[in-house]
């Protein structure tokens, strides 16, 4: 077999583990676009249903290219309490620090160990079609039992000067993630994952809570667990390879957020 | 009232741009083509309405990187949703990894080179494969088959099938550039 056949392998599956070097990329290209032709004409063509383009046009009006997108506050703003007071920076500050040195004890990479996830579940960004991301990140926030937690970057170089929360309401099993500054993906070589660790589960198999792209200066992506969290004690963003792992590595670790 | 760009007018970069109308021009030019693909991809109906929007949210986000000197706009969009779709079925697969995928049949694949001038040079250099190459490579690209169901499909050894797909591709891609071997 030669390269070339590992190539077309890896063009016709969206698989492959393996780097690969700038003329590799180039021709890997070349044969994602020979397979894309051949699906162009290959397949019979039918009309998308209508609610399905109007829900199409609404994900883009939510999406990071709208200029009315808020900005993204501070971290370790909460959205019921408008009036800000310093002392609560404080306690964050002090957690932020203490956050960073902890989750690295926790995630080091694991060498050979391996990390199961039982159910994956993506999170692709897929907003409702009646309210944007930020208005449902708001609603939740309105909920008294939603907690807010903020991000904490690492060392790694895709997160320098990232910053953002995670709301999360645990009676819905339900939450956001806000995201500012973490370096843009290319979906094609990488993508960013989130995981949950579970305080009554092994933390040797957190929970899978999906893939996500970013691409632009902020984001808000939602989470969508399937399986119950039942007490959550981390929130990690990983690196990982297109579609997500359901074994991590635990190679890059970008940002992290940990319940007080 | 909104007219129609002409078909040959690239919209991406007008997406890049934020320009609601060219989203809107976008939808309707390629939506059909993301909608069949992922009807055939994926097979369930809610699987596909759910994989389409991801499809074209990954199109906004991805409008500034096509390169109109590398393919195509329809080429492009066609790529990014088969990645797309391929990620999804791959997901979708491993939420069902303990239960048997529905029974599938091999869809029968005619050649629709009357779309664009792009599917007609695919439709082309298609017909010059050997038939049971054609047909491997058409149910992975069109469907997002691994070489493992398109061998339980078709009752091809896997290695056949692996083969047949590897030397398809390569030798359209090599047709698409023009090479004559």
């Amino acid at each position: 077999m030669t390269d070339l056949d590992l190539l077309a392998d890896r063009a016709l599956s969206g698989e492959g583990e393996h780097p690969i070097d700038r003329d590799e990329e180039r021709v890997l290209r070349e044969l994602e676009l020979a397979v894309a032709a051949v699906a162009l004409a290959g397949v019979a063509q039918e009309e998308m249903p209508a609610d399905v383009a109007e829900r199409v046009f609404s994900s883009f009006r939510e999406e990071t290219l709208d200029p009315a997108r808020e900005p993204l506050p501070e971290p370790h703003a909460h959205a019921p309490a408008p009036d800000l007071d310093v002392p609560r920076w404080v306690p964050w500050v002090a957690a932020a620090g203490c956050l960073i040195v902890a989750a690295f004890a926790w995630l080091r990479p694991v060498g050979v160990r391996e990390v199961r996830v039982e159910v994956p579940v993506a999170v692709p960004a897929q907003p409702p079609p009646e309210r944007s991301m930020s208005e449902e990140r708001a609603r939740l926030l309105a909920d008294p039992s939603t907690v807010t937690l903020p991000f904490a970057a690492t060392k790694d170089q895709a997160s320098q000067g990232a910053s953002g929360d995670v709301v999360w309401n645990q009676a819905q099993q339900r939450g956001f993630m806000r995201i500012a500054s973490l370096a843009k993906n290319d979906p094609g070589a990488i993508q960013y994952q989130l995981w949950i660790f579970d305080a009554e589960r092994d933390d040797k198999y957190p929970v899978d809570g999906g893939v996500f792209d970013v691409s632009s200066g902020e984001v808000i992506v939602p989470i969508r667990s399937k399986l119950a969290v039942r007490r959550p004690a981390l929130f990690a963003i990983t690196v990982e390879k297109p579609g997500g792992v359901v074994v991590s590595k635990r190679e890059r670790i970008v940002l992290v957020a940990k319940p007080g | 009232m909104t007219s129609t760009p002409p078909a040959d007018e690239a919209l991406l970069p007008r997406v890049a741009r934020g320009d609601k109308a060219a989203v809107r021009a976008c939808i309707a030019r390629y939506g059909g083509l993301v909608w069949s693909l992922a009807r055939r991809f994926l097979r369930d109906p809610r699987e596909a309405e759910d994989a389409v929007q991801e499809v074209f949210v990954d199109l906004w986000r991805s409008a500034d990187r096509f390169d109109p000197e590398v393919s195509s706009e329809v080429v492009f969009v066609s790529m990014i949703t088969r990645r797309r779709l391929i990620d999804r079925r791959r997901r979708t697969q491993r939420r069902l990894d303990t239960e048997p995928m529905p029974a599938s049949e091999p869809e029968g694949h005619e050649l629709h080179p009357e779309r664009s001038a792009e599917a007609k040079n695919a439709a082309r250099a298609l017909e010059q494969l050997r038939p049971e190459q054609r047909q491997v490579l058409l149910m992975s690209a069109c469907e997002g088959l691994s070489h493992d169901e398109i061998a339980k499909l078709t009752g091809m050894p896997l290695g056949t099938v692996k083969a047949h797909a590897r030397r398809g591709l390569i030798k359209v891609r090599e047709l698409l550039q023009g090479g004559s071997s």
